[in-house]
């Protein structure tokens, strides 16, 4: 049975017999290969899911804003993983949710699939099969749905099954190692990496759009909300933009589930995306800490142990 | 002519006003001399108060026009710039531009009584047209002038040296209370929206100003409505966060009122047909 | 333009824009719009920069060229020391911005009435305003998530414009708006076009694109009685509360002021965030999304419509690309105006 028609199915079985009171989801959106989250809350709106590579947002952001007491959350790993951390920073409680698992071919990257089509928003789009079909300018091009994946996808990576409550289909198998992605920064000398830095915090209008897309960015009181004293100054003051970009970072160091969400987000084309690379990949190296996967992990920041490096503090 | 541009001005005086010094009142002068001719106001009106590199915060003017010379602001120690505003010395400058907003109907209430009811810092604003009415140029243009205030307790309520002066008067019916006295309190003690209850003013020919915490004036409205007061006759001003001052900046409009331009004063008539975001 | 008299239409060779362009610059200032998808802006105009004219509007409106994203509008000297006020120059600042869109130039106008409110007229949006000839491109291509027509506006709509060009196998054809466009066009020494019903045409082939119908008749004085109704519950549910939206669309304004370095800066800002209406008390009268998008909304197409006399939205579809969760404008208008109230 195709993935749409399973979690239709489910998703109005769930609600139908009161498991859950909404299930979160995607529906199709207003314009060509994009879709939009649903809460759905009756089985004629359960009628309306779909779960493909036009899901653009992470939408575990969205349970602790739903008043419902029991959540379906139609969860590809990219949900999963962040959900795993939400169980372990206790911002939900084991058992409100149950997690639908889909499979997940990974993500149609927009702004890969504008290039392609020579710098044109699709005026019409469809998924066929493993293939993208856009119009552009009149002309219909079809393309592999490898070539214009997001950068985020090429590196999945699965959390243990048991944060599924139901799974429709088999993940994507783990396409590599994420931190490979790091490798052209890495490269680059100090000085060529701290000027792409300046140019992406010189496009940044600071609209906040990567943090309110983010499951993990979810304080109450965000530090650049802080008005006395304040942290960080609203102007388009480089440093500001930088200190703000990097703290967020740092925020997320050990908690960030590489789900690029906040990159999708951005209206104006910033990927920062490397910095939260790089932290997870200290996370994973120095710590053995992989965010996401393991709900029984206690939280890296909230962890100590005799034998942890340290020779940073020195 | 740059509309953001302040006037400096320098703190001649500070008085203190609350037991916690919570509350401070500040007179300033503009340094120009022709700018502290030409500066004028109406009683309800507010200003923009620079403090340089704390940024400005928009304070009603607590004087009155009949005060000429000097501006006088009463200040609650709340955010940024009030706070930098209460370390401030007498001598330090301060910047002013302004006076912005409309002002309270003072000519519409010649021939009526007033009666005042203000709470806490509340008073501020009451205070520019309480001053006003009562100079000898205008008294005799108002009839009967009562005025009800309430702090929460002795140490909280503001401007104890005019309330004297204004009890002195015959011609002011002043009535003191507190939410709760102290070992030496020997005044009212009572919620302002009860003692306007038991006070009951004749709605005929009268008009009330209010200003106050949000939950006094929730209360003072419905009393004031079970005394027989229409909407029209209740007059109170409104506080909104806001920056420019002048309607530009987009933060402080209340349905399509803008409070730093249409307001700051509103009827009660006017306020029940705006949408209830304030 | 002296009424009852046609400006007389001239012929722009495609070939020769750049060159043109060039001269232009040599006097002026140039805004062009230039970059490609989420990075496209309008940018001085330099020798053989690329401009951007087929591929959709920029994803940066014009506004910010008027209305930048932080500017100075005094300084105060050093923090401690005795203040020393000095704002900058009140001056028209004479630039050409070529390239706009009719609806860019459409939402200038519905920002003049803002911030140069004659009680207290904004001097550095006055003054880059009045130095600007505005040189439109009527718009034979919509985006897919253009309205204009919807909102009053019009592909090749003039309004707010001093030249209009209209694009034409070949060439452009120009013709003057203003005497200021007209004057702009004669020192350029372009030869006359025969007569023409360009405009016409580029109206029928935009339409022919498919621009996108949003029914807004009456919507405003609908909204009017809006306030409370319960269908902002549901439509903020899917909101992120960012200001992707505010930041991008050619008509807001809202903005903060903070002194910071020794100025007073002014920086943009946006009814999305709960920070915009907190008051010192702790106090917030739009405390949750609900109530902010409900701000947004009802500034565009019922407060900013009870002031001015009409929505203060002009169909450019940039909010419904920019919005990280396709929560799709037109679609919010249509269930506002579908919904009993």
């Amino acid at each position: 049975m195709p993935v749409t028609d399973a979690l239709r199915e489910t998703a109005a079985q769930l609600l139908a017999e009161g498991t859950v009171q909404v299930v979160l989801g995607w529906e199709r959106g207003t314009l060509p290969l994009r879709t939009t989250p649903l809460p759905a809350r009756t089985v004629e709106e359960a009628g309306r899911l779909v779960a493909d590579a036009t899901c653009d947002n992470n939408l575990t952001l969205y349970l602790t804003r739903l008043k419902e007491e029991r959540v379906g959350l139609v969860a590809r790993p990219c949900e999963a993983r962040a959900l795993v951390e939400y169980l372990r920073e206790h911002r939900v409680t084991p058992g409100r949710v149950l997690a639908i698992g889909v499979p997940c071919t990974g993500m149609l990257s927009r702004r890969a699939l504008e290039a392609r089509l020579g710098g044109r928003l699709p005026e019409a789009g469809r998924l066929d099969g493993d293939q993208v079909v856009g119009t552009a300018g009149g002309a219909e091009e079809r393309i592999a749905l490898a070539e214009v994946l997001e950068p985020a996808c090429r590196g999945c990576r699965l959390p243990d099954a048991a944060v599924y409550a139901r799974v429709l289909g088999h993940p994507c198998p783990p396409a590599g190692d994420r931190h490979t992605l790091l490798q052209r920064s890495d490269n680059l000398a100090a000085d060529a990496r701290y000027a792409e830095f300046v140019e992406a915090a010189a496009r940044c209008l600071r609209c906040y759009a990567c943090r309110q897309a983010c499951p993990l960015c979810y304080c109450a009181e965000c530090f650049t909300d802080r008005s006395a004293p304040a942290w960080v100054g609203p102007s388009d003051d480089l440093s500001d933009t930088m200190l703000f970009h990097l703290t967020r970072a740092m925020h997320l160091a050990g908690r960030c589930v590489d789900c690029g969400a906040c990159v999708r987000a951005c209206p104006v084309g910033v990927d920062l995306s490397h910095l939260n690379l790089a932290l997870g990949r200290e996370a994973a190296q120095r710590f053995g800490y992989r965010p996401g996967l393991d709900p029984a992990d206690r939280p890296l920041v909230a962890t100590f142990r005799p034998d942890d490096p340290e020779e940073f503090i020195r | 002519m740059n509309p953001y541009l302040p006037h400096l001005a320098t703190i001649q005086e500070i008085i203190p006003e609350t037991a916690s010094q919570d509350v401070k009142t500040f007179r300033v002068v503009f340094t120009d001399p022709e700018i502290r001719r030409s500066f004028t106001y109406q009683p309800g009106q507010f200003a923009e108060v620079s403090l340089f590199g704390a940024g400005e915060a928009p304070i009603s003017i607590t004087s009155s026009p009949t005060q000429e010379g000097y501006l006088e602001f009463s200040v609650k120690r709340a955010g940024v710039v009030t706070t930098a505003l209460h370390y401030r010395q007498v001598g330090d400058p301060v910047g002013i531009r302004g006076p912005y907003g409309n002002n309270f109907p003072y000519r519409d209430m010649e021939g009526q009584n007033i009666v005042f009811i203000g709470g806490g810092i509340g008073l501020a604003p009451l205070r520019s047209l309480i001053t006003f009415v009562l100079d000898p140029a205008n008294r005799s243009r108002y009839a009967g002038i009562s005025i009800i205030y309430g702090a929460r307790s002795p140490g909280d309520l503001v401007f104890k040296w005019e309330l004297e002066r204004w009890g002195e008067r015959d011609d002011v019916d002043l009535q003191v209370t507190v939410d709760r006295g102290d070992d030496e309190w020997t005044g009212r003690v009572g919620f302002v929206p009860q003692i306007l209850l038991d006070l009951a003013p004749r709605p005929d020919n009268t008009v009330t100003v209010t200003c106050g915490p949000p939950i006094m004036i929730k209360f003072v409205l419905q009393n004031l409505e079970k005394l027989g007061f229409t909407p029209a006759q209740i007059v109170t001003t409104l506080e909104m966060r806001m920056k420019c001052g002048i309607g530009k900046c987009g933060r402080c409009n209340i349905g399509s009122s803008y409070v730093c331009q249409d307001g700051p004063v509103y009827t009660y008539e006017q306020l029940r047909k705006m949408p209830a975001e304030y | 333009m002296r009424r009852g008299e046609p400006a007389v239409a001239r012929l722009l060779a495609e070939n020769e824009l750049d060159s043109i362009l060039a001269r232009v610059a040599e006097r002026n200032a140039l805004w062009v719009p230039a970059g490609d998808g989420e990075q496209s802006a309008f940018a001085l105009y330099r020798p053989g920069l690329a401009l951007r004219q087929e591929a959709g509007p920029t994803r940066r409106t014009a506004k910010e060229i008027f209305f930048p994203r932080t500017e100075i509008l005094f300084t105060y000297g050093e923090d401690d020391g005795p203040p020393r006020l000095e704002a900058p120059p009140a001056e028209v600042l004479p630039a050409v911005v070529y390239g706009l869109r009719p609806c860019d130039a459409r939402a200038l106008t519905m920002l003049d009435p803002v911030f140069e409110d004659p009680g207290y007229p904004d001097g550095l949006w006055g003054g880059r305003r009045r130095g600007a000839t505005l040189v439109g491109v009527g718009c034979t291509r919509p985006s897919r998530a253009c309205f204009c027509t919807s909102v009053g506006g019009d592909p090749a709509g003039e309004e707010g414009l001093d030249v209009l060009v209209v694009p034409i196998p070949g060439h452009y054809l120009a013709r003057a708006v203003t005497d200021r466009g007209e004057e702009w066009l004669q020192a350029l020494d372009l030869p006359r076009a025969g007569p023409d019903h360009e405009a016409a045409a580029v109206r029928a082939a935009a339409a022919g694109a498919g621009l996108a119908v949003v029914d807004t008749e009456g919507l405003p004085a609908k909204l009017e009685r809006m306030f409370g109704h319960a269908v902002w519950e549901q439509l903020h549910e899917r909101c992120l509360g960012c200001a992707a939206c505010t930041y991008l669309c050619p008509t807001c304004h809202c903005f903060d002021i903070v002194d910071e370095g020794g100025s007073r800066l002014r920086n943009w800002d946006s009814c999305m965030f709960p920070l915009f209406t907190l008051h010192a008390s702790g106090h917030n009268p739009r405390l949750s999304g609900k109530e902010r998008m409900r701000q947004r909304i009802m500034h565009k197409f019922s407060y900013y419509p009870q002031r001015q006399g009409r929505p203060a939205c002009v169909g450019c579809g940039r909010c419904v690309e920019v919005c990280p969760v396709n929560l799709d404008l037109r679609s919010v208008l249509a269930q506002l105006k579908g919904v009993e109230a």
